[in-house]
């Protein structure tokens, strides 16, 4: 399964989901926010939203100031 | 009825295809709050000001710093010291005298923004935390009111514009109040003109929308990073069990 995170190409041999790609990117969980497709995907639903093949992931940092 | 000062004043953008006297009077008959008047709400309220907003309310308890003049320019080196919505109501006053504008030298509680939302017609949410943005969020979502949410830090800024009546996911549907990492302005330092970006998106979405000439784009996260001066967009859809916009 090939996916787009943050513009670069990434191969999985099995499917993963949200979490366990920030697990295996070592980014951790707080302060960022996931889209995919470019759609957000609230973070209670980080574990159950699968990755398919050729899904583009960002992930970017939660910004609060001003 | 627009004067002939101010068909002079707002020539310019009377000159706009899509901008005409009706919607310079429809500005003039509106009002609007600014929650934060830091880099976002000094970036929104002058040209909101200077656009002609009938009443601007501007709420900020904190005192200028002169770390901020950086990325504030309503404030002069005079103003260290003294409150930034008194502080901004003046400079304003000095750009547009036509308008009304009341500082308002409050944090925001939900008390208080109770009381106000009901005599304005949009909310401009520049505060710099999260708990705040999400208080915002339910006010605005419970009084039925559209929300141009701006934000910054480091070399990235956002933009959201929300309207209780569609049906995309609300402040709380994006972020989730453990999301908050008490990143800010003095953990990860802002450029000024990044500040700026985002609360001029707030001002412009604002002028659409009070003029009736355009119709925002609502529910999209807008994110732009600085260091690529690239814009991304996302979508927010509406969770089903969300407390705040859920049952709409």
């Amino acid at each position: 399964m090939t996916i787009t995170v943050n513009g670069k190409l990434l191969d999985f041999a099995e499917h993963i989901n949200v979490v366990s790609l920030l697990k295996y990117l070592k980014i951790k969980p707080t302060g960022v926010a996931v889209a995919i497709n470019n759609q957000i995907i609230f973070k209670d639903d980080w574990l159950s939203a699968s990755l398919n093949d050729n899904d583009n992931v960002d992930v970017f940092q939660v910004v609060a100031g001003g | 009825m627009l004067t002939k000062e101010m068909y002079q004043r707002y020539s310019r953008q009377l000159l706009v295809e899509q901008f005409d006297e009706t919607a310079q009077q429809r500005l003039h008959n509106a009002s609007v709050l600014i929650i934060g008047a830091g880099g976002l709400g000094c970036a929104a309220a002058q040209y909101l000001a200077g656009s002609g907003v009938g009443h601007l309310l501007i709420m900020d308890h904190d005192n200028v710093d002169l770390s901020n003049l950086q990325r504030q320019p309503l404030y002069r080196e005079a103003d260290v010291g003294k409150n930034k919505a008194e502080s901004a109501a003046r400079q304003l006053l000095t750009l547009n005298s036509e308008i009304r504008i009341s500082p308002l030298v409050y944090q925001a509680t939900p008390a208080l923004l109770e009381a106000l939302m009901p005599v304005v017609d949009i909310i401009l949410d520049c505060t710099d935390n999260l708990p705040t943005r999400l208080m915002i969020n339910e006010a605005a979502y419970y009084f039925d009111k559209p929300l141009f949410i701006g934000a910054a830090s480091g070399n990235l800024a956002q933009f959201i514009a929300l309207s209780p009546r569609q049906r995309h996911g609300c402040y709380a549907c994006l972020y989730s109040p453990d999301q908050h990492t008490g990143n800010n302005c003095l953990t990860q330092g802002i450029l000024g003109p990044v500040v700026a970006i985002a609360g001029n998106y707030q001002a412009l979405a604002a002028l659409y929308y009070l003029s009736n000439i355009n119709t925002p784009e609502w529910g999209q996260l807008h994110v732009f990073d600085g260091m690529k001066m690239q814009w991304s967009q996302y979508a927010i859809p509406k969770r089903a069990n969300c407390s705040i916009c859920g049952d709409r």
